[in-house]
């Protein structure tokens, strides 16, 4: 039977791993969604908003703005974006409703042709015709000033992404144009700012924009998003078998056990056992996925969706099978995957379990252990405050522990598992 | 996972199925396996059913130590053929006091069930108690014991068979100066001159003792001194409508090959890999509806094998 919604839905516009934007299967992020909505509304509050990786916060955000601006300006940075492109890209997005003179030429087209700010034009297969290409009327000085002005004039709303990409010098011009943007207002209304940034190492994002404009100590307004609990993934997972028709119910714990609190990973994970099940849109009749489903689909996300992250456990195994044995570095991610996520496992401790399990010398396993820490490929790091060690961030603990399950036949055991529970628990 | 013999187990368990039979199991390894090879028999090919399958109240957990309480709670079941595991002795009483012009009641052997070991909480006094008595929990613990004037406190998830060994091992007398005070666990009771605590579990508790032995003394139980008692004899009991009665034949088959097969696999050290599927539904088990047992102590396919191996002997 099909489930209650009418309307059938592409897999892909429901689990939406890589979209900022999941508008059909949104969770609400409660009183996080509430204080942004809040300073959303707040003349003079410019917001950062960070936290991990994959933890919904571009989503939050852009939904929010949608609310209350009619249009979004959201540039997503990267190590080599400069301010100036920030600025340039923003006027661009902004161009079609900045006063314009339209001038006509003759093109010949190809089906399909994109033509200028992306105006889609599809005139059939390369006729002739008459296309309109758009410029602005002036030129418009390229400063935080003038973006701000046609923010308003286009009630729009600035969203800088990544922000933690930035170099210093790039973020501290980001950091001075929200302090300026703070105390400006204009006859349509005030400029908004919010950027988006992830905790990537010490210092914060908030930390590096005060850094860069003292003034904002008091005036920006910071928002750390958590990671979700299990009942808000399951809100996604829920939602997803409403608009698929399809049950989730077999692979439901684990899901929620492989996606560590990450929304973006629990949409993948879910998107692919989908696409193992052979799910394209919604079905006709229920489908009940299973464990050999999310085996395929979780093996799929390890090969091919996290391949960052995998390409830098795979340079830490090859680093170290010049010196020592497989068992190595099974053993050393097994030990600090055993413990939660920001508690780690004291050094001396790894490195003496270590020695003493694999009979290896103190020097073998000092030197073996150093290959986890690289800098840029490293998957480990080790904490000198406190001596632990840990994962380099979350999403890799979360990559390995995946990993091993992909690679062995834990799902079907835990589907079995809450299979007989479910029964046992089944009340009358 | 499921491997040939959840298969045949589950094969085995179809006709119940057929039947509809209620089925409750109890808190232990051996019982869980039942429980789950007759879900994994109402799926098609001894597969996992899907869910909304198996009907609600089908299978569920009965606690061993309240057998009565539990017949009472399911008597809405007796229209319809239902099972139990329980001991002997109150297998037979429950048999004949439940017995009406409506349903009958019958039961048969599956198991005979070796206690193997009781255990003190590791101290320099019960370091002594283990030591005089070689190891051993037999009547000169007890002689030994009450004559120090120590009291001793029976804790335990298997009260019927506790006491049971109780009256093997103490006189009258000094059965006044045992006591029972349930499962308890874990345990909080403090060892010391005046009184002393025997923990007497069943098989997943007993094996997390064994692997703990720097926590926990082993005082080994004879397998002889329990040979002919029956409260060690575990029985399935079950119950059809009058207007069903011929169908009893049929229930005592499924559950005398079942059991059959179970216990003949896991005597087999080769066959441990055969429990894979049934050691990860059950463990869960023991460890969601046990919360006080430490989880997972039944490590792994071998670990699981050898509890029914260890705790069971045929009961004929």
């Amino acid at each position: 039977m099909k489930s209650e919604q009418t309307t059938p839905h592409n897999l892909h516009d429901v689990f939406t791993p890589a979209s900022a934007d999941p508008s059909l299967n949104f969770v609400a992020r409660g009183g996080t969604e509430d204080d942004l909505n809040h300073y959303l509304d707040t003349q003079g509050r410019p917001i950062c908003v960070e936290r991990p990786f994959r933890c919904g916060k571009t989503s939050l955000v852009l939904r929010s703005v949608r609310t209350r601006y009619k249009r979004i300006v959201h540039v997503v940075c990267n190590n080599a974006t400069t301010f100036d492109e920030l600025l340039s890209r923003a006027l661009d997005e902004l161009a079609p409703v900045v006063s314009l003179v339209v001038e006509s030429k003759e093109i010949k087209t190809k089906p399909g042709f994109k033509g200028a700010f992306g105006v889609e034009v599809d005139l059939g297969g390369g006729s002739k015709e008459t296309l309109e290409t758009m410029t602005p009327v002036l030129q418009p000085q390229l400063t935080s000033a003038s973006v701000a002005r046609f923010m308003v004039e286009a009630d729009a709303a600035w969203v800088i992404d990544d922000a933690h990409k930035l170099t210093e010098p790039e973020f501290r011009k980001v950091a001075c144009a929200m302090r300026e943007w703070q105390t400006m207002t204009f006859p349509g209304g005030y400029p908004k700012m919010i950027v988006v940034a992830s905790d990537i190492g010490a210092p914060s994002a908030t930390h590096r924009l005060i850094d860069g404009a003292p003034d904002l100590t008091t005036r920006l307004a910071r928002l750390g998003l958590s990671l979700m609990s299990d009942s808000e993934l399951s809100q996604i997972i829920k939602r997803g078998e409403d608009l698929l028709n399809i049950d989730l119910s077999a692979i439901h714990h684990s899901v929620l056990q492989y996606s560590f609190g990450f929304p973006g990973i629990c949409h993948d994970l879910c998107l692919q056992a989908c696409r193992a099940a052979k799910i394209t849109r919604t079905a006709d009749n229920k489908v009940t996925l299973n464990s050999a489903h999310l085996q395929q689909g979780l093996k799929k996300y390890v090969d091919e969706y996290a391949h960052s992250i995998k390409d830098s456990f795979e340079k830490v195994r090859d680093a170290l099978s010049q010196s020592v044995s497989p068992a190595f570095y099974s053993y050393v991610l097994g030990k600090v995957a055993s413990r939660s996520v920001g508690e780690g496992i004291g050094l001396k401790v790894l490195s003496s379990e270590v020695e003493a399990n694999l009979g290896l010398s103190q020097e073998v396993v000092a030197s073996g252990i150093q290959q986890f820490f690289s800098e840029d490929s490293g998957v480990l790091r080790f904490e000198p405050t406190t001596k632990v060690v840990l994962f380099r961030e979350p999403l890799y603990r979360a990559f390995y522990i995946q990993q091993s399950a992909a690679e062995s036949d834990e799902i079907e055991r835990e589907e079995l598992a809450s299979a007989f529970l479910r029964v046992l628990s089944n009340e009358e | 996972m499921l491997t040939s013999l959840d298969k045949e187990l589950s094969g085995v368990l179809r006709p119940l199925v057929e039947l509809g039979a209620v089925i409750r199991v109890s808190q232990f390894p051996n019982s869980l396996c039942l429980g789950f090879h007759y879900l994994l028999a109402h799926g098609d090919g001894g597969r996992l059913p899907k869910e909304g399958v198996v009907p609600s109240g089908r299978i569920d957990l009965a606690d061993w130590n309240f057998p009565r309480e539990t017949l009472q709670r399911d008597k809405k079941h007796f229209n319809g053929i239902y099972l139990l595991y329980q001991p002997k002795g109150l297998a037979k009483n429950l048999c004949s006091q439940q017995m009406d012009s409506q349903s009958f009641f019958s039961s048969v052997p599956v198991t005979r069930f070796r206690p193997r070991y009781a255990f003190l909480l590791s101290t320099p006094e019960s370091r002594e108690v283990v030591s005089r008595s070689n190891g051993k929990l037999n009547k000169a613990v007890f002689d030994d014991l009450i004559a120090r004037q120590v009291r001793v406190n029976f804790q335990t998830d298997v009260t019927e068979q506790a006491k049971e060994l109780v009256g093997l091992l103490a006189t009258g007398d000094q059965s006044e100066r045992i006591r029972f005070v349930g499962a308890g666990w874990p345990i909080g009771t403090a060892v010391d001159d005046e009184q002393i605590t025997l923990l007497y579990y069943g098989a997943t508790i007993t094996a997390y003792m064994r692997q703990n032995a720097d926590i926990f003394l082993a005082l080994e139980i004879d397998d002889s001194l329990v040979a002919d008692s029956p409260a060690f004899e575990t029985h399935v009991l079950w119950t059809v409508p009058r207007t069903l009665a011929d169908r009893s034949g049929v229930v005592r088959q499924c559950i005398s090959q079942y059991h059959e097969l179970l216990f003949g696999a896991s005597a087999e050290r080769r066959s441990s890999h055969l429990f894979a599927a049934t050691r990860a539904a059950c463990n869960e088990v023991l460890g969601r509806f046990n919360p006080g047992i430490p989880h997972r102590v039944l490590a792994n396919v071998d670990a699981f094998r050898t509890v029914l191996q260890d705790h069971h002997s045929s009961p004929n």
